[in-house]
């Protein structure tokens, strides 16, 4: 001590102890001893500590300066620093921190990155252009590894230093630059594989010791981390995705293929926990090894991939370093797998988070995979693992990560249908995971469903004008599958998220639902008086809607329908979906009664019932013993499906009575006892039973309905019966109902358009609905008068039309007809005199049945002895101790769909659309319209009740739906609002007015002419008109007005066509002026007569037999399931002629209706002339 | 103590492949690297210099210029003090992407940040594609400063930092002025310990 005191005023102590540690020669280690020395001093006096660390950093920024001759030295220095920094006491790191961190600043500056040669090899090489480069690279790596070295050490100081108790470190470090340094090690491109590896290993390391230290709460400290994010998290990315490139390199084929949904999600999850956690690194580095054993060549072009755009790629020089990494790899690939550390880092990241940072995580994968064009996104693994990842680690924040991804997914709006996919397959792939999570509220869940549904509609749009563009070009179809596939992509992610969620929300869900349905359908792009563009906005919108109605069919079969009546709580719920079955497309009216199925089935009677349905479309061969074989079905269906076999089609005549007997018991007396309706069910029922049944009444009627139409509605009705309905309190109101339905069938026989085949269906309707009416109600005698009525229809020639299972094949058959397949023409007229004899026959014959008293209608019966007698089944009622609240014969209109009901668009649409004499669908050339007395569309008038030529409907108003607000249950806004109180549809003259009468004081009353050479019948020219108005009414008000249409005492829907009716006729009669009779008629050839002609021109080009044959040809020998071909596609597509000929005339129609059963296939067009065939077995 | 009395951070930004990671090379180290390949994310180098007396030290962030990797570039010159934009005066396009350059730019730094506009490679005397004064008009026209370099022939190289090196001194010399007018220097505890720790 006495020596030391000598010298203490030339050289501090500390600096002698440190001078000691260092040995005499410089590639010798430290001497023990005195760095043991050293410690001690260190720890006893704290102090010092700051001295000794910036000593020992001048120290080894003088090693180096000098470092290729004292690279000992500097290799010692670091040393000693980093067991003072172990030894030393938490307290006092305070001390020595700033140097330490210098230190490490230093030692990574040291690094150059990833420069690839050290100056002065470099500048040897510079000095000696000629020299190749090949060898030179080979000597660099060696001395660059020195470099690089130090950057390891670095790293290794850093880690050491974050794993000490920092609790008490003051906050003035910056850590802000290590983080950005270490996040650029991770895109160490060095040459040889191996240090690589190495390098970003270790910057990673680094990093995951920073986030280990990461307290969830302190954010103000950590903010350096969660700032650099960013960085971090694409330095990550970078890894892992270089490592899935190579995989789907090697296996590309597999890679391309379909993104497969039952991929196992097992698998996965083993993938990232239990292969990852366990015994991965034992399993990659075999994996490694044998990859590279097999395939060097792969390993090759991966190397030319990562130095992409270099300016020389030496392939020799990386066949050598190839050769080298082998050798390397066999003794350390364990040691270094940044792949794996940059998964755990990521893992650990999102562990941290929370909502306020979710974002800075999920932001820059997002962008990561946006920037990485080829290899991003559609690099369907990398993608799934990250988000696996993120999901699985993120803990209570999964909503947070699927509302970023949806933002992404709108920031995407214009990018291609595939990488929409891509997204909504991750936003899949997230709820899915974190379905036991909470998916966040409700209004969250609309919002995300609105999202979905906007895309939806964009993506249909952009379908619907590539498919208009018709180009043959391979890319504009393969979009149009990719928009396909887009689709199918957004009702998936749906039924996920519903599949998801509590049940509180799945209510929700389907009341939005069902609300955007019914709105959805004021989507016009503008008004246009060209009737073509109105066309095709009607088909997109058919489209959309079919589209709309997938989904929520979708998310009805994630739905309990056991929860019935929490969903149907909301009045306007049942309504809107309701509404769904009325629409112009039939195809959606099938969909929606599948939905409406759903909903309904409370016993999961479904699968039962649609079992019992006879599998139509299949063409079945003729074996004895394939009948056996069938579960359901007796012999006697499948000679029916056999039909052209005449004997059989005889012995299933035969059979029929059974057939009645078989089916019903299958399920409703067998059944039954099953279904106690609860209480709930019959207070349901008794306050909403009319407004379902109304609604199928409307249904019913429709015009373009098909074969497949009754046989849902029955389905339906089935269901809601046996379900349901199976008080026998109901008993007398669905007793109503059907003879309602018979009495509008028959009143309206000869109204156009409800072709003869409509009406068949509908009696035939009628008939199959009694049977499970009275087989259900339990009285015997009523069951037994139902089936004595149907064997009579069955047996009776004249009858048999309305006999469930009759189809005009039977009596052709019968008739020897389809034995001589002669020529067609001969067939085609045979039939045709068949058919047009029998509805003659038959309009003639309902005329003479209908007789009308004030309020009731009887008809003759000793005339129709298969019309169910409504006297004879009162009087069975009675017998069997029914109480009758309502006498059968009072024909109030309860099940006529109030006027509220025709205020909504849909049904408004749908009653316009479907009686519009241009539309493809439903009409048939009458000859009556040549001669320019025409009447647009069809009627339903119940003639028993008369109509004032011109009526004035008074209507409240009702509230405003907005068709863009979400929730629009409290969007109730009466005072802003435009009612249109009092729409008159002044018919006297001309002039067509629409009176718009306001509550506000300011309100005005217009009268607007309309323009004359529009169609008066679109719904378009009515909305038109109010637009001109200039009063502001959007089209929800519209909606609400109603316009004034239907009254309450007319029949279901054909107010509106009546008065149209009326005002064509006026038009007609009541011009005065011989000038403006000119125009006017002038007008009416122009709006109404030309697009017919011009149909007919068309008809006629197409050359209806010919064609006919053709169909019925390809029929014969394909057996053909046309069922796709939907009737209103474009009318010139060849493909799709038989929508075109279906809607040429309904004679025509049933001929090759006709043609087609004998051929055992679905029938081509109206196909409503069969009953369903439900009723078959 | 310190070696340094400023640190600024430099990042190079431009299109892929009109040598900023040989501009940086030829100016940290000396060298032209012949077949330098692509960079990746980024890569950083450290250079110190001297100026008016003053020691700064450069930390100069090369970035990739590659379309894939742009967010990753975008993160890092967030926290820059100063940009330069490179481009290539024998290739047009990456000419033509500057205004697309300094557009983001503004997206993601202040207005103190310098920044310089770089023609590289214009030893390419035959293959030039744009005229100085082109160079020069533009850079004029978005307030920055021009200069046309060959990190091959090391024309023009140190004087872009050194240029930018007084600019950024200058800038913070003003700021730390300011600052020690405003803030009173508390003598340091550590400095006054010496006396009595001596022996």
């Amino acid at each position: 001590m006495t020596s030391c005191c000598a010298c203490c005023c030339f050289y501090p102590k500390y600096k002698r102890k440190v001078d000691n540690i260092y040995p005499r020669s410089y590639d010798a280690p430290l001497v023990k001893n005195e760095v043991d020395k050293l410690i001690y001093y260190a720890t006893v006096h704290p102090e010092k500590l700051s001295k000794i660390g910036d000593y020992l950093y001048q120290n080894l920024k003088w090693g180096l300066n000098n470092r290729y001759k004292y690279a000992k030295y500097v290799d010692n220095t670091i040393e000693a620093v980093e067991k003072i920094l172990i030894a030393i006491n938490t307290q006092n790191l305070n001390y020595y921190a700033p140097n330490y961190l210098k230190i490490i600043q230093k030692l990574l500056e040291q690094g150059y990155g990833s420069s690839p040669s050290s100056p002065n090899i470099q500048n040897m090489v510079q000095t000696s252009p000629a020299m190749t480069n090949a060898p030179s690279y080979g000597a660099l790596n060696h001395i660059n590894n020195d470099n690089l070295h130090y950057q390891k050490k670095a790293a290794g100081l850093f880690q050491k230093f974050c794993e000490k108790d920092s609790s008490n470190l003051s906050n003035n470090l910056n850590f802000d630059q290590f983080v950005s340094q270490f996040s650029s090690m991770c895109f160490n491109s060095n040459k040889d594989e191996n240090i690589r590896a190495e390098i970003r290993s270790s910057g990673l390391q680094c990093l995951a010791t920073m986030v280990r230290r990461l307290v969830p709460d302190d954010n103000l400290r950590a903010s350096y981390i969660w700032d650099n994010m960013d960085k971090i998290i694409s330095g990550v990315l970078y890894i892992i995705h270089e490592q899935y490139l190579i995989k789907s390199k090697n296996s590309r084929s597999l890679d391309k293929s379909d993104y497969d949904y039952q991929e196992d999600e097992e698998e996965l999850s083993i993938y990232i926990y239990g292969d990852l956690y366990i015994n991965s690194k034992l399993n990659k580095s075999v994996e490694i090894l044998s990859q590279e054993t097999k395939n060097p060549e792969l390993k090759i072009q991966y190397n030319k991939k990562s130095k992409n755009n270099a300016d020389m790629v030496d392939e020799e020089n990386v066949v050598i370093s190839l050769n080298d990494n082998k050798v390397n790899n066999n003794n350390e690939s364990v040691t270094f797998d940044p792949e794996h550390e940059a998964k755990m880092l990521l893992k650990n990241i999102c562990s941290k988070a929370d909502y306020t940072t979710i974002n800075k995580i999920v932001v820059p994968i997002l962008a990561f995979l946006d920037d990485n064009r080829p290899n991003g996104w559609e690099l369907t693994k990398f993608v799934r693992c990250i988000f696996l990842i993120v999901i699985y680690n993120v803990k209570q924040q999964h909503a947070f990560v699927v509302k970023e991804l949806l933002k992404h997914l709108d920031s995407h709006r214009n990018s291609s249908a595939i990488l929409k996919c891509q997204i909504i397959r991750t936003i899949i792939l997230c709820t899915k995971i974190s379905a036991m999570q909470s998916v966040g509220t409700t209004g969250q869940i609309i919002d995300i469903f609105n999202n979905l549904l906007k895309h939806m509609n964009s993506s249909v749009e952009k379908s619907y004008n590539l498919k208009s563009v018709k180009s043959v070009s391979s890319p504009s179809s393969e979009n149009l599958n990719d928009e396909n596939k887009l689709q199918k992509e957004i009702i998936s992610a749906m039924r996920q998220f519903t599949a998801n969620m509590p049940d509180y929300a799945k209510n929700d869900i389907l009341v939005f639902f069902a609300r955007q349905i019914n709105s959805q359908q004021f989507s016009y792009f503008e008004l246009t008086n060209n009737n073509t563009q109105h066309n095709e906005l009607e088909l997109l919108n058919n489209q959309k809607r079919s589209k709309y109605y997938e989904c929520l069919y979708e998310i009805c079969t994630k739905y309990k329908p056991s929860q019935l009546f929490s969903a149907f709580g909301s009045i306007q719920f049942l309504e809107d979906s309701l509404k769904l079955i009325l629409v112009n497309d039939w195809s959606s009216r099938k969909k929606a009664h599948e939905i409406l199925q759903l909903l309904f089935d409370k016993y999961q009677l479904i699968e039962k019932i649609q079992n019992l349905k006879p599998s139509l479309f299949r063409v079945v061969p003729v074996h004895k013993n394939f009948k056996n074989s069938t579960l359901t079905l007796n012999d006697s269906t499948l000679s029916l499906n056999n039909n052209n076999k005449k004997n059989e089609a005889h012995k299933s005549s035969q059979l029929s009575l059974t057939r009645n007997q078989t089916f019903l018991s299958q399920f409703s007396l067998n059944d039954k006892s099953k279904f106690s309706s609860s209480r709930d069910d019959v207070m349901f029922m008794r306050k909403h039973g009319r407004t379902i049944l109304s609604h199928f009444n409307e249904y019913l009627f429709l015009a373009n309905n098909r074969r497949e139409n009754f046989e849902t509605a029955y389905i339906t009705l089935s269901l809601i019966l046996i379900g349901l309905f199976n008080e026998n309190e109901f008993l007398v109101d669905l007793i109503r109902f059907g003879f309602h339905l018979q009495d509008l069938a028959l009143l309206n026989y000869n109204t156009e358009n409800f072709s003869f085949s409509l009406q068949c269906s509908i009696h035939k309707f009628i008939c199959a609905y009694f049977l499970l009416v009275s087989k259900s109600s339990k009285i015997s005698e009523f069951y037994n008068y139902v089936s004595e009525i149907c064997d009579l229809r069955r047996r009776k020639d004249l009858f048999k039309f309305v006999y469930p299972e009759y189809i005009l094949l039977e009596s052709a058959s019968d008739s020897g007809v389809h034995s001589q397949v002669g020529t067609f023409n001969e067939i085609e007229a045979e039939i045709k005199k068949e058919i047009n004899e029998s509805s003659k026959e038959y309009s003639n014959y309902v005329s003479k049945l209908s007789r009308k008293s004030d309020n009731e209608i009887e008809w003759n019966l000793n005339l129709a002895p298969w019309l169910f007698e409504k006297k004879k089944i009162e009087e069975i009622l009675i017998n069997s101790n029914i109480q009758l609240s309502k006498s059968l014969f009072c024909t109030d209109n309860e099940f006529t769909l109030s006027v509220s009901y025709l205020q909504t668009v849909s049904s408004f649409q749908s009653v316009l659309k479907y009686r519009n004499p241009f539309s493809n669908e439903c009409e048939s050339p009458n000859s009556n319209r040549q001669n320019g007395d025409f009447i647009p569309g069809h009627q339903r008038v119940y003639s028993a009740i008369g109509v004032s030529p011109s009526t004035h409907f008074n209507q409240t108003p009702r509230r405003s739906i907005d068709a863009d607000s979400v929730d629009d249950d409290t969007s109730y806004d009466s005072t802003s609002q435009i009612s249109v109180d009092q729409v008159d549809f002044d018919t006297q003259g001309n002039n067509f007015f629409i009176e718009v009468q306001n509550h506000d004081p300011q309100a005005t009353v217009r009268s607007i002419n309309i323009l004359k050479n529009t169609d008066i019948t679109s719904f378009d020219t009515i909305r038109k008109v109010l637009f001109n108005s200039g009063s502001n009414i959007n089209a929800s008000n519209l909606s609400n007005s109603g316009v004034g249409l239907g009254s309450s005492t007319i029949g279901p829907g054909s107010s509106i066509v009546q008065n149209i009716n009326n005002f064509n006729s006026l038009m007609l009669s009541n011009v005065q002026d011989d000038q403006q009779d000119e125009e006017n008629k002038k007008i009416i050839i122009d709006t109404l007569q030309k697009p017919f002609d011009e149909l007919k021109q068309r008809i006629n080009q197409q050359k209806i037999s010919s064609e006919k044959y053709q169909q019925v040809f390809d029929h014969v020998s394909k057996g053909l399931n046309y069922s796709n071909t939907e009737p209103n596609q474009d009318i010139n597509n060849t493909s799709r002629s038989n929508a075109s000929v279906s809607s040429m005339s309904t004679n025509n129609s049933i001929q090759s209706n006709y043609l087609k059963m004998d051929n055992l296939t679905k029938p081509l067009a109206l196909n409503d002339i069969e009953f369903p065939h439900l009723f078959i077995n | 103590m310190d070696d340094y009395k400023f640190l600024f951070k430099v990042v190079l930004i431009g299109e892929a492949g009109v040598g900023k990671t040989c501009l940086v090379r030829r100016f940290c180290q000396g060298v032209f690297p012949i077949g330098q390949a692509a960079t990746i994310g980024v890569d950083f180098l450290i250079k110190n210099l001297e100026i008016n007396g003053d020691k700064i030290k450069l930390q100069i962030w090369d970035t990739a210029g590659q379309e894939r990797f742009r967010t990753i570039t975008q993160s890092y010159y967030r926290s820059a003090n100063a940009i330069i934009i490179v481009y290539d005066v024998s290739n047009q396009p990456s000419f033509d992407r500057l205004p697309e350059w300094l557009r983001e730019l503004k997206q993601h730094i202040n207005e103190k940040v310098v920044v310089i506009l770089v023609g590289n490679k214009c030893d390419l005397t035959e293959g030039r594609e744009i005229p100085y004064h082109i160079g020069e008009s533009f850079a004029q026209r978005h307030n920055m400063k021009f200069i046309e370099t060959s990190a091959k022939e090391s024309a023009n190289v140190e004087q872009i930092f050194q240029e930018l090196s007084t600019t950024l001194l200058k800038q913070a010399n003003q700021i730390f002025e300011t600052n020690r007018k405003d803030t009173k220097t508390l003598k340091n505890d550590i400095q006054s310990n010496k006396i009595y720790n001596c022996c």
